[in-house]
């Protein structure tokens, strides 16, 4: 099909504003992988921009061996396998039968989750609760309170009851009861949505700061994020270095842009895999005619 | 459904992948502590952490350092890390679920004051009278620190420790700039503006380019804070005796601003370098002639801003001047607080005996001095003076440089010299000379008995405000400061006298009042408890004179 002039002309504004939104995206990410890079003097100088000047891999070595960051990955790590994979589960598990129609009062059912997103019990009353579950200090109180996400629910089953009945009448047809219906028809059907569920989640799970902070004690135990918070916020604070000899415990910048590279690699690099899921179409090939 | 999984474990292999290119020795961390014998008491405490512990030295609630604690101590402490940028949420929790520490090291006045009013504090008069020894005996030496201790209702709640008096900041002028352009040190608000636009015009650096200013920002950064103390420019300032609430000498101050604005002397972009850190690295790159920076750790100022000015333009000479004076008289820079309170008690501590030993503890001069310095021959050893000095670098960074947290009680200057800050810079090393004379210089222009451009006193011995009072002068006060900054680039389509008048009603209108009133009555009722910038040039004084002594 020929585009008319019009379209065109807008296809060209798409392409230009896109593409300075994107630019606007990657420059401070590329202006961090430089300073990582960079030797300290030039970091301080203010002399890098999105090239390394010096280039050094000193960042990445002290970051390596003089902080905790390693022992921060793993526990980031398990956070996040472990808390997606119960979330999508439970997840799952909530949305298939809230979207059958024939479902027990589903409509009261749905409600109660939903409300559950209006309202919540403050920080201290669920601290008191995780307390006295026994969870402190473990990382349940960050799988737990927070297990299913009402929003990616009400997605996901709304999603499932979009499928056309067609599908599911011919598997019923065909001798298929519900598991097998969940295991084999809707969920290979919903790859994009898990897809994209699942990334949130997981995002979700690396980026994980407050229920980290609070609920958990052991720093041995703290991931990432706190632990590079920590890092970028050891900046010149008058109360602490009325001390002189404390200077020592402040994060040099460029090591706080290595640690902020380390943190944000895993995320960016498990996008290109579920790329593909985002793009295709949803229903492609599942009913023909 | 295969293709799925397949994918799935893609993206879990390059997770560990990631994880595996990066992994090469794993943090071990030891177990619990050991029990102690019975006479012992067991008790809890806070430790900031900051994330700084290296791989393999454990964790900063068990390590090294709290094992030595443990084993040299009175008390078997178990310790609770408290992330230092959270610590006023992580308190909240710990004390809101019953399971706070017994004792809370904070450096953060506002959160000691906020647990004090909750009634979450114990007090600790007699606990100290009949417990303590090393504190009390400290106490006794400097009587500053029970009155600094003392809370409204008249009981001691905090401890603390002495610090050395030196001038926090230092406006230093490139001296190697004046000489070139034949001018003298600027003395008031006119010269200065003339020697700024000199600096800016007549390429000072000699590279035939327009590219120098005369002066560092205007809002943000070291030098922002420099036209505050220039003109006192405070919202609660103390006159006669009496003291004054408001935007207190703003006007003076704007005008000033708006004068360097519109001469062009700073750089036009001053609102967009929210830090500051563009005109830092100006100044570190040679290009800016007068600049305050914060300077309240010298050998850390001269290890590294110092250093980079020094390499990256060999010729520059920086001399610090004293604040110029202006159409509202002339004050001094703002010192460091000398009597610091950093430690408060749980009103539910189980043993508070064995608290009052641990605090004695870690006030002893040997106890502070260990935890900093490490053990002679091991990480240091003395010099000619008699002086701890870092012996292995390394061992240094992997073993000490972390546990500073741990002397958050301990009174430095009660060792002696060795304890004063001009000991600790390295002279064989260019940039830490040049950065002793600048500490020497900054002590002597600065160390006098002009008024403090910084109101009543340090903003660590300044009340609290009832919370709804603090979140009305928040308000005000940040609607107040964008009218001035307005008035600096608006030109004639908004003069400083318009935003005058503005900020006054908005001041009115927003309550301020009230907080007058507040502030009113609190001094009135408390201004003899108060220690003020007075106090701590006797402090000063005698802190001198005691190291004029040890020489």
């Amino acid at each position: 099909m020929r585009k008319t002039r019009g379209e065109q002309v807008f296809y060209m504004i798409n392409y230009v504003l896109l593409t300075l939104v994107a630019i606007s995206c990657i420059l401070p990410l590329l202006n961090i992988v430089a300073l990582s890079l960079s030797d300290a003097r030039a970091v301080v100088s203010g002399k890098v921009g999105l090239w390394p000047v010096d280039f050094t891999w000193f960042s990445y070595h002290s970051l390596l061996t003089g902080t905790p960051i390693l022992n921060a990955f793993w526990n980031s790590v398990e956070i996040t396998l472990i808390g997606t994979g119960l979330s999508m589960a439970v997840t799952i598990m909530a949305a298939y039968p809230l979207s059958r129609r024939h479902f027990y009062h589903r409509r009261f059912f749905t409600m109660a989750m939903v409300f559950t997103m209006i309202f919540n019990g403050g920080l201290i009353p669920t601290y008191l609760v995780v307390q006295n579950l026994g969870l402190v200090n473990s990382y349940g109180a960050l799988w737990l309170p927070g297990l299913v996400s009402t929003y990616n629910m009400l997605i996901m089953r709304s999603y499932f009851e979009n499928l056309p009945g067609e599908v599911d009448e011919a598997a019923r047809i065909d001798g298929c009861g519900e598991l097998g219906l969940l295991f084999r028809i809707v969920l290979p059907l919903s790859k994009p949505l898990l897809a994209t569920i699942a990334l949130f989640y997981g995002v979700g799970y690396w980026n994980s700061f407050m229920s980290v902070m609070i609920y958990i004690n052991d720093t041995s135990k703290y991931n990432m994020t706190v632990l590079v918070q920590n890092m970028i916020m050891s900046n010149l604070n008058v109360q602490d270095f009325t001390d002189p000899t404390m200077i020592s415990n402040l994060t040099p910048e460029g090591i706080r842009a290595a640690a902020v590279i380390v943190m944000v690699i895993p995320i960016l690099a498990v996008y290109p895999f579920l790329q593909k899921y985002f793009v295709k179409g949803v229903m492609l090939g599942s009913i023909k005619g | 459904m295969v293709i799925s999984i397949k994918a799935w474990m893609k993206s879990g292999l390059v997770l560990g992948l990631i994880g595996g290119i990066l992994a090469g020795c794993s943090g071990g961390s030891g177990s619990e502590q050991a029990e102690g014998e019975g006479a012992r008491g067991n008790i809890t405490s806070t430790i900031y952490d900051r994330g700084a512990v290296p791989s393999g030295m454990g964790t900063i609630e068990d390590n090294m350092w709290s094992k030595w604690i443990n084993e040299n101590g009175p008390a078997n402490v178990k310790y609770t890390a408290v992330p230092r940028w959270e610590s006023q949420s992580k308190l909240n929790v710990l004390f809101a679920s019953g399971s706070a520490p017994d004792v809370i090291f904070e450096f953060g006045t506002p959160i000691r004051n906020t647990l004090f009013n909750q009634k979450q504090l114990m007090p600790l008069d007699e606990l100290i009278e009949n417990s303590s020894v090393e504190y009390k005996a400290l106490m006794e030496k400097y009587p500053q620190l029970k009155k600094a201790g003392i809370k409204s209702d008249g009981k001691l709640y905090e401890v603390g420790r002495m610090n050395e008096v030196f001038p926090l900041t230092s406006f230093f002028i490139r001296e190697d700039w004046l000489e070139k352009l034949n001018l003298e040190v600027p003395t008031n608000e006119a010269e200065m503006l003339a020697v700024a636009k000199a600096f800016t015009e007549n390429d000072p650096d000699g590279n035939g380019a327009d590219d120098t200013y005369g002066i560092g920002g205007l809002q943000f950064g070291d030098t922002a804070g420099l036209f505050r103390y220039m003109y006192n420019a405070n919202w609660v300032n103390v006159e006669d005796g009496e003291i004054v609430v408001g935007p207190n000498h703003m006007k003076e101050m704007t005008a000033f601003k708006r004068a360097l604005f519109e001469a062009g002397v700073v750089d036009k972009d001053f609102l967009t370098d929210k830090d500051g850190a563009k005109s830092k690295q100006d100044f570190l790159n040679g290009k800016i002639g007068m600049y305050a920076a914060m300077t309240a750790d010298y050998t850390g100022f001269a290890a590294k801003e110092l250093d980079t000015l020094m390499q990256n333009v060999p010729d520059a000479k920086l001399n610090v001047i004293a604040l110029p004076s202006t159409s509202v008289g002339q004050y001094t820079m703002v010192w460091n607080n000398p009597v610091q309170m950093t430690a408060v008690v749980n009103a539910r501590a189980k043993n508070p005996e064995a608290v009052i030993q641990y605090i004695d503890f870690l006030t002893k001069t040997e106890t502070g001095r260990t935890v900093k310095n490490g053990f002679e021959g091991t990480h240091y050893t003395l010099n000619e003076q008699g002086c701890p000095r870092i012996s292995d670098q390394e061992k240094y960074k992997q073993e000490i440089s972390w546990a500073g947290d741990y002397a958050m009680l301990y009174s430095r200057l009660e060792e002696g010299k060795c304890g004063y800050t001009e000991m600790l810079f390295s002279e064989e090393i260019p940039s830490q000379k040049e950065g002793l004379r600048l500490f020497k210089e900054a002590r002597e222009v600065y160390m006098n008995d002009l008024p403090v451009g910084e109101g009543v006193t340090h903003s660590e011995h300044m009340p609290q405000l009832p919370k709804e009072l603090q979140v009305k002068l928040t308000n005000v006060t940040t609607a107040i400061n964008d009218i001035f900054t307005r008035s600096i680039i608006s030109g004639s389509k908004y003069t400083v006298e318009q935003a005058a008048a503005e900020a006054q009603q908005k001041w009115e209108q927003g309550g301020g009042l009230e907080i007058e009133t507040w502030y009113k009555e609190w001094w009135s009722k408390e201004k003899d408890n108060v220690l003020v910038w007075d106090d701590f040039y006797e402090i000063y004084e005698q802190q001198q004179a005691d190291f004029k002594k040890s020489e």
